[in-house]
């Protein structure tokens, strides 16, 4: 069993924060897991993203042509990446950002997302991360049956933050529960 | 227990400080700045030293001088860096004098991995074409574990040590185990230039002085070369690491190191299960090369090499081929620019060649 991710989108929009987040959990369950990120050297506004792999042997390459999972957070990482997913696998897409999509590859499942819309709900695009987590782990339930290890890591991450803590507990909240609306 | 789940670069200066080392000095540069980041904030955990300095120049000067008085220092560099490093390390090299350089390759001008400093690593570091020590790790379990033990194998050997990483392997991250700690030692065999408290003073060995009324200067200088070279066959022979993968019955074989490797352990799945009798051997020393291991492939009934690095021209082609016995086809596939090789394409390349050797 190997299971590739690819987070992209911009700079800005905690795809490191999620990619990390997902490859710690999986470290901390004794599993085989490497996070590759790959930005340029813009901070915010430039094209940022990373691969996770997880695997129950020694993983070779870190950053694979065709994933399992892919999430695009904006219109170029759309463009750009929306052919790289496995026959079988699955495309999240932001659609707060990417409100016009074209019919994914023949064997890719389309979902669509609006993580931003979330974000607005709550009143605080900074916790994108936390509402990105929520809804991919609803995807990852093959190899980490229980959501609950996400966000027992997620809060402990936090928990010199004590004010941010249930903001972002609300905000992983909504984003799984945003994610198995539109699983439907 | 849990691994630490650890940035490359970070783990590296981790175990090179959990290896017990006496002084940092380096300059930052993209991808292995993390390095000297982590330095700086855990060289005082160990009481040693660390100095970020104004220079590569000073910072190779520094860890010369460091290795000079037997003691353990190491930097960190990517290419443009090294280059800048290049006189005192033809220097170090000539006195024998040990110091570990970390190089987190990258390509040239962009921030992105790539292979390709083999050369400069392996065919001679700066002037007067001498070989230092150049280990090439493809996990970051296994460069935490070179880099734990690469001062010791310094001292040993009296020369400088290359940890080649490349900007993909600095910047991932990994599970790694972290070994204990262990204390930094002074080297017992180096006798400084000038002459340290307690000890004889005795000439630098880069400037060997004639032992008899009889031995010119020419010679002198010839006896130290011999010795650095017969020292090297030794290596050739003794301290030459390398890693199988499948070879047992291998009829063709992969030959590459690095993050490079790691990815073709993937290409020889692919290529395992269309059938074809594949293996992979990896270099994890690339100064000593394995000379006699390339060389016996003909023996072990090798029918076609195939090696692949992200370096343009290849690099490690032309090594190999030069060991190989000439009569096995040996092609490369190569990517560079900061585009990492694919396992998929490096698949396609070798059921190439199967082709071409089976018409």
């Amino acid at each position: 069993m190997e299971k590739s991710m690819y987070f992209a989108g911009v700079g800005g929009q905690g795809l490191q924060v999620l990619g990390k987040t997902i490859a710690e959990v999986a470290n901390e369950k004794g599993m085989y897991v490497t996070y590759s990120p790959k930005y340029g050297t813009s901070k915010r506004g430039g094209l940022t993203s990373c691969f996770v792999t997880i695997s129950d042997e020694p993983i070779g390459n870190p950053r694979k042509r065709k994933q399992d999972l892919l999430l695009v957070m904006e219109p170029k990482a759309y463009q750009q990446f929306r052919h790289d997913v496995k026959p079988g696998g699955v495309m999240v897409v932001n659609s707060t950002l990417v409100p016009e999509t074209e019919e994914p590859d023949e064997g890719v499942r389309m979902v669509k997302v609006p993580l931003h819309g979330v974000c607005a709900e709550l009143g605080n695009t900074k916790v994108i991360s936390s509402v990105a987590l929520g809804a991919v782990v609803e995807l990852l339930t093959d190899i980490f049956p229980e959501k609950e290890d996400f966000r027992e890591f997620m809060l402990r991450q936090l928990s010199k933050r004590p004010d941010l803590l249930e903001l972002n507990k609300k905000a992983f909240e909504a984003g799984n529960n945003a994610m198995l609306e539109n699983l439907k | 227990m849990t691994k630490a789940f650890m940035k490359g670069n970070e783990a590296v200066a981790e175990a090179v400080i959990r290896g017990g080392v006496d002084l940092f000095a380096g300059y930052p540069i993209t991808p292995s700045s993390e390095m000297l980041e982590y330095a700086s904030d855990h060289m005082g955990d160990i009481d040693a030293k660390f100095i970020q300095v104004e220079s590569e120049l000073a910072a190779s000067t520094m860890l010369s001088a460091a290795g000079l008085i037997g003691r353990r220092a190491f930097t960190t560099t990517s290419g443009p860096g090294l280059a800048l490093m290049t006189e005192n390390l033809s220097n170090m090299i000539l006195s024998r004098v040990t110091a570990l350089f970390v190089v987190v390759q990258r390509a040239a001008n962009n921030i992105t991995p790539e292979q390709a400093d083999y050369n400069y690593a392996t065919k001679g570091l700066g002037h007067n074409g001498q070989r230092g020590y150049t280990l090439a790790p493809s996990t970051l379990q296994e460069a935490v574990d070179l880099a734990y033990t690469a001062l010791d194998k310094g001292q040993e050997l009296e020369c400088p040590v290359l940890l080649m990483m490349d900007g993909m392997l600095g910047q991932m991250e990994e599970p790694v185990e972290l070994p204990p700690y262990k204390p930094s030692k002074i080297s017992t065999k180096l006798i400084p230039p000038t002459g340290c408290k307690g000890r004889q003073k005795v000439d630098s060995r880069s400037m060997p002085r004639p032992r008899s009324l009889t031995e010119t200067m020419e010679d002198a200088l010839e006896r130290a070369r011999n010795e650095l070279y017969q020292d090297y066959q030794r290596w050739v022979d003794e301290e030459v690491l390398f890693e199988e993968y499948m070879m047992d019955d291998a009829e063709y074989v992969i030959v590459s190191y690095g993050s490079s490797a790691r990815i073709c352990r993937d290409a020889i799945k692919i290529l395992r299960e269309k059938g074809h009798r594949v293996g992979l051997f990896r270099l994890i020393t690339l100064s000593p090369f394995p000379e006699k291991q390339i060389a016996a492939f003909k023996d072990r009934g090798i029918k076609g090499v195939l090696t692949v690095e992200m370096a343009m021209p290849p690099m490690l082609h032309y090594d190999v081929r030069l060991h190989l016995d000439q009569n096995i086809p040996c092609k490369f596939y190569n990517r560079c620019g900061g585009n990492i090789v694919d396992e998929i394409e490096a698949a396609e390349a070798m059921e190439k060649m199967i082709k071409e050797v089976q018409k």
